[in-house]
């Protein structure tokens, strides 16, 4: 992995290793100014060991998340490079077709070229000192079967090597270890590769069938088994090689190459080094550019895929982490203000005897340092075990969706490990001198005698002016998100101003509960509103994305824990009045709920902590539940047919799949309707190029163009997103309408919902090179109705061009299915007869056994078949195990939170000693104290965990009716049991991480406590 | 009353001092004035709630009065800024509190130090004199001790000598005696009496012992946030 969030890793690197050497410098500016400060951070970081470690706990956490989603993003990358490097074996470039080449602009696009015409290409090669390999090819996907055991192959690889070149381009072996030889072969004799040869069940001497074309197939016998080739990532096992003579000869393309495959000098991992240089120095030769030809970097291209696949992991981990990373650092600002509190008095005395506020932040600094440089080296590393763990399930999920052969296999770079370490001590240091800051604020006389602080005594003008200043930004990024028509920084900009209003009400005497009760409420208010009714605001729709997802997490949490710290008096009532009516528990209920809500600030950032975390579970949870019953609705995904059949070969297309099926009594099972049978096909231009026609300057990208045929255009129930008016019924999209007006009248085209501008964008979202309808006024596949939109393709197979006009938008759902992504027309718009690349089908059985006899019966034109349920169940599966994961991962935050009222608890029972004593002599019982503790912890859980609790579910049904416009599908479903495990896992284990506090408090004798105060 | 004859180091004037926001407010001190002399011994008696260690708590600088002035050698509490004032502290006076409030992760050498070294002396120094504030309250062998790893007594003692080290115009004791046993306390009171003679340090001592009371030059009585009586305590 190379790169995140689009940044070179090595320059985040750079940046983190100058931010980390800043603070470094700072502590040894420390150690030399105040050496006794120096020693005193170290002494105090040594003198509670057990709340050392709590800490080090917490403070880990947020390192701990960076390096588990590093460690993933390592792993996708090295495994993916793995599998390249294992199958792509000494091939590091290629020389192909371009089919971007001008010189086949008009004309038609060759599958191959003539090894006459790069005879001086070749003879450059060998000569060239970094190129140690050449090897001529023509290749060609075949239909195989074994007589003998009727095991076949649709779509098997027909790699015709020359002999000679093979050998020293790189040798092959069989299964023995000895070294095979191409020339050596008998007529129609072949290698297959090891996979193959099981799947088809076929052994040396045995003999396969292959199909050329229409005709006979071709009987070809098995010479020997290999290990492997160079082919092993083409999409298929079975690979049969042949001497390229051979080849050239069945394929009757006597002399043509389809490939010349180049090895540098290296091995299979290092010869990629020079491809830069190959690539550089041939891509102009005359013999590739003159002749339309280019040179590929297969290696180099799947190396940067790698690292980007990577690098998408990492992104997706990091921002579904991003509350618990926000959590972590919040537990960093809360354990030093206990810190600070539990050394009050020390504080006070050494400002009473000379020590300057900045001496307090400069300890405090150093001891933070501490914690946070080891915490992040600790965290690192438990990130790298986190991280495995993750990739496990991972690693799972590839399995269930039939991916097998991609094996995960963990990984950590190096580079991985030092970023995780400099970006949790960075975030540690920073947040710890900002608490630091805020620490050294202390009253002289009041932490001497260790009184409760007073309120600062700050200037009003400089409050109102502070106050002022929030709502100033406040309002700035309210005007940005207004222009910028972004829903996000609107609502951030709104949220800023009410805060600052509420300071500047405050500031001028308004009472603090009443102030800060109605600015929560109002962020509450403001982040509950549905997005349907902010769109009354303006015209149109805002821009979203995922940013709306935090931020309105953070504003709900804080409107939330601001009215209920205010309104303490409300909650103690209402908790007394609950459970304090049994006798015996009342005095301990009345202790449990006082003393948190005395404690506003530290309190209020526990609750945060919880309802954060859970805010963001539940509504994942949520979301994913109900797009897991868009599944159910399988007829939308497959339009209404169950089997779908693709043709994998083009040298013996079916010409006729009616009279094929009917001709065929095996495939009685297909449906019929009026007696024939009812087949849709699809005949796409896969070699297409498109432009908007109102670009006449701009650039053709890269499309397909499938032409389909009357039967799908007449039966397919795929629905429609949007379309333009006259194929709408009461301003919903008519898909039959629309269909039969493609039947109707050639030319007008259907476009997959991918190619259509989005309102919603997602951070790490893939950017493909592929033709778009970006830049159509006011289009968006969230809209209701669209206008018609003019675009010419090119037929790049025959070099003619087709102008289509697009009416509608394929369903979001459908357009992620099994089908091409790009235009759906008539057959008659191509102008030409395409070769039927898809078929759909419905059968009278079962599904499964209906797919099989129908690749069955179509094997030799190559077509293998997809079983839509089957398909449907297994993306289902595998999305439910993703966004399972994902939940899990983000849960992490809790334990932040749980860690918080360890932290408090252990905090709890040094400074209320003396209180407890008093307790204790008025006659609470050992039981009763450790009860109070307990239950303490219990009303800080439960209440952050109901108001994450009621705020997800709030917001998702928000969202949920928000979607229903795009997806009338969606159904609210609460993913009961799920929730309960959370919610329960995060009581016990804060009552666990109390349980001992709540002893020692317990076990204080009361005489003892008393006797020093 | 023995002092050095010179003009009063301490002076306080209309000290008003209010504590509380909003509706429950407590008027602390009334209006004090004094005068103290450099080199004087003063002890504030009076009942709980009175105002003494408002008053001292006024007088160091600790805290800010809300109206009235007091100056120090000349030098205006008011007019200073909090660092200012800090290091003023740290130059000038030296602190001694009823419950010691030593640094617990630091030695007892180490914590007479920390005011020199925060006031900027070398290290080689700070600890040479820190040695000697040791010897002079008798505790050089228990340099190396950790507040934890001595008695009360000891404690009050280390800080005695952290108050003593910088050598302070004034030293600032709030019932230093107050969490000592009879014999102890009698210990402490002799070892401040001795070094006010010798160091001639301008001694304000709060106090709820008649007998420390007695050590001193003049006892000053305090009640309901004035000054009610400015006596004499022990002939000078």
């Amino acid at each position: 992995m190379d790169e995140l969030f689009g940044a070179p890793i090595e320059s985040i690197a750079a940046v983190l290793a100058i931010l980390f050497a800043i603070a470094m410098a700072f502590l040894v500016f420390i150690r030399l100014r105040d050496p006794i400060l120096f020693r005193m951070a170290f002494r105090n970081a040594r003198r509670r060991p057990g709340q050392s470690l709590l800490i080090l706990v917490g403070l880990m956490l947020a390192t701990a998340i960076i390096s588990s989603a590093f460690t993933v993003g390592d792993s996708v990358s090295y495994s993916i490079k793995r599998v390249a490097t294992e199958s792509l074996r000494s091939l590091d470039e290629f020389v192909v077709v371009d089919e971007d080449s001008d010189l086949w602009e008009g004309r038609e696009l060759p599958k191959g070229f003539s090894a006459d015409s790069v005879l001086s290409l070749e003879s450059a090669l060998d000569a060239d000192p970094d190129v140690d390999g050449v090897l001529p090819t023509l290749t060609e996907d075949v239909a195989v079967i074994n007589p003998d055991s009727r095991q076949f192959e649709s779509g098997a690889l027909l790699a015709g090597l020359h002999p000679t070149r093979a050998e020293s381009f790189e040798e092959l072996f069989d299964t023995d270890g000895n070294p095979v030889d191409l020339s050596g072969l008998a007529t129609n004799g072949a290698y297959i590769t090891r996979d193959g040869a099981d799947d088809l069940e076929v052994a040396v001497g045995g003999t396969l069938n292959v199909f050329f074309g229409p005709g006979a197939p071709v009987p070809i016998t098995i010479d020997g088994i290999v290990e492997d080739s160079y082919f092993s990532g083409t999409g298929t096992d079975v690979v049969l090689m042949m001497p390229l003579g051979t080849v050239q000869g069945l394929l009757e393309r006597p002399g043509e190459l389809s490939s010349l495959l180049i090895s540098n000098v290296g091995d299979a991992t290092t010869g990629v080094e020079l491809t830069q240089t190959v690539v550089d120095r041939y891509e102009s030769h005359g013999e590739v550019e003159g002749q339309g030809l280019e040179i590929v970097p297969i290696k180099q291209d799947v190396l940067d895929t790698a690292n980007e696949v990577g690098s998408l992991f990492v992104s997706f981990f990091t921002t579904f982490g991003l509350f618990s990373i926000g959590v972590g650092l919040l537990l960093i600002f809360l354990i030093f203000s206990m810190l600070a509190a539990e050394r009050k008095t020390e504080m006070g005395m050494s400002r009473a005897i000379g020590m300057q506020r900045h001496h307090l932040v400069r300890m405090f600094t150093v001891e933070g340092s501490i914690y946070g440089v080891g915490s992040a080296l600790v965290g690192a590393a438990i990130g790298i075990g986190l991280g495995i763990l993750l990739v496990e399930g991972v690693s799972s999920i590839f399995d269930q969706t039939g991916q097998g052969d991609f094996t995960l296999s963990p990984h950590a770079q190096p580079i991985s490990f030092i970023v995780s370490f400099l970006v949790g001590s960075v975030l540690t240091f920073v947040t710890v001198f900002m608490s630091a800051r805020r620490i050294s604020r202390l009253n002289i006389v009041q932490a001497i005698r260790d009184l409760p602080e007073a309120p600062t005594a700050r200037s009003p003008i400089l409050a109102v002016i502070q106050a002022v200043a929030v709502v100033v930004i406040g309002l700035l990024v309210l005007m940005a998100g207004w222009n910028g028509n972004h829903l996000t920084s609107f609502g951030l900009g709104i949220s800023f101003t009410v805060l600052g209003a509420g300071m500047v009400a405050r500031s001028l005497g308004a009472s603090q509960r009443l102030t800060f009760t109605v600015v929560g409420a109002l962020l509450v208010v403001y982040w509950l509103i549905p997005h349907t009714t902010l769109n009354a605001l303006r015209e149109g729709e805002w821009n979203e994305d995922f940013s709306s997802f935090f931020a309105s997490g953070a504003m709900l949490v804080t409107g939330a824990v601001l009215v209920t710290i205010n309104n303490s008096a409300v909650v103690l009532g209402l908790m007394t009045n609950t459970f304090g009516r049994i006798r015996r528990f009342s005095p301990v209920v009345k202790s449990a709920v006082s003393y948190p809500l005395r404690f506003g600030f530290r309190t209020g950032l526990s609750l945060a902590m919880f309802a954060i975390v859970i805010f963001s579970v539940t509504l994942m949870a949520t979301l994913v539940d109900a797009f897991d019953n868009l599944f159910e609705n399988q007829e939308r995904l497959g339009g209404g047919y169950e089997v779908i059949g693709y043709a994998r070969s083009d040298l013996n297309p079916v010409t006729d799949v009616v009279e094929a099926v009917e001709g065929n009594p095996d495939l009685d099972i297909i449906e019929r309707v009026d007696g024939t049978p009812s087949v849709g096909t699809f005949h796409a231009i896969f070699q297409a190029d498109a432009r908007l026609a109102s670009d006449t300057d701009g650039e053709f990208a890269d499309t397909v163009v499938v032409g389909t045929d009357d039967a799908f255009l007449a039966t397919n129930r795929f629905t429609i997103a949007l379309t333009t008016p006259e194929y709408t019924v009461d301003g919903e999209a008519d898909a039959r309408a629309v269909w039969d007006a493609l039947r109707a009248e050639p030319g007008l085209a259907v476009v997959n919902s991918n190619i259509v501008p989005s309102r919603d964008s997602l951070a790490f979202q893939q950017q493909f090179d592929r033709f778009t309808l970006e830049g159509v006024p006011d289009f968006y596949v969230q809209d209701e109705v669209m206008d018609p939109v003019a675009v010419t393709v090119r037929d790049l197979e025959v070099g003619e061009s087709v102008d289509l006009t697009v009416i509608a938008v394929l369903d979001t759902f459908a357009s992620s299915g099994p089908i091409p992504v790009g235009f759906y027309t008539s057959e008659e718009t191509l102008g030409r007869d395409v070769d039927a690349t898809q078929f759909f089908f419905n059968v009278h059985d079962d599904v499964e056994d209906g797919a099989n006899i129908i690749e069955s019966a179509f094997f030799q034109h190559g077509i293998e078949t997809l079983d839509v349920i089957e398909t449907v169940e297994g993306a289902q599966e595998s999305q439910r195990a993703l966004f399972n994961l994902l939940i899990g991962f983000m849960s992490l935050g809790l334990v932040v939170g749980i860690a918080a009222l360890g932290v408090i608890s252990a905090r709890a029972v040094v400074e209320r000693r003396h209180e407890i004593g008093v307790l204790r002599a008025i006659g609470f019982s050992r039981g009763m104290v450790n009860l109070s503790f307990l239950a303490e912890s219990s009303f800080i859980a439960l209440l952050g965990i109901s108001l994450g609790l009621g705020l997800g579910l709030l917001s998702s049904v928000n969202l949920i009716f928000e979607l229903r416009e795009d997806e009338p599908n969606l159904q609210f479903a609460l993913p009961l049991t799920k929730i309960l495990l959370i919610v329960a896992g995060a009581y016990l284990f804060s009552l666990l991480t109390t349980f001992l506090p709540a002893r020692q408090a317990a076990a204080v004798a009361p005489a003892e406590a008393l006797r020093y105060e | 009353m023995s002092t050095n004859g010179e003009g009063p180091v301490v002076v306080a004037k209309d000290v008003h001092k209010t504590y509380g926001t909003g509706e429950v407010q407590v008027h602390v001190l009334k209006g004090v004035s004094l005068d103290i002399a450099r080199g004087e011994m003063v002890a504030i008696m009076g009942p709980s709630g009175g105002g003494k260690t408002t008053l001292l708590n006024c007088l160091s600088g600790l805290d800010d009065v809300d109206s009235g002035t007091i100056t120090i050698g000349g030098s205006d509490l008011a007019q200073m800024k909090d660092a200012e004032k800090t290091r003023f502290r740290a130059t000038k006076m030296g602190y001694i509190f009823q419950a010691f409030n030593l640094l617990p992760v630091l030695t007892a050498q180490e914590n007479v130090e920390m005011p020199l070294l925060i006031s900027g002396f070398p290290e080689k120094e700070s600890r040479e004199k820190a040695r000697t504030a040791l010897d002079l309250v008798g505790l050089s062998d228990r340099s190396g001790h950790y507040p934890s790893q001595m008695s009360g007594g000891q404690q009050q003692r280390v800080t005695i000598a952290r108050a003593l080290v910088n050598q302070p115009e004034i030293v600032w004791a709030d019932e230093p005696t107050g969490n000592l046993d009879s014999e102890n306390a009698a210990e402490v009171m002799n070892l401040l009496t001795r070094l006010n003679r010798e160091l001639n340090n301008t001694f304000v001592i709060i106090t709820h012992s008649d007998a420390v009371a007695e050590m001193s030059h003049r006892t000053i009585r305090m009640m309901d946030g004035l000054i009610v009586d400015d006596g004499t305590g022990r002939a000078a």
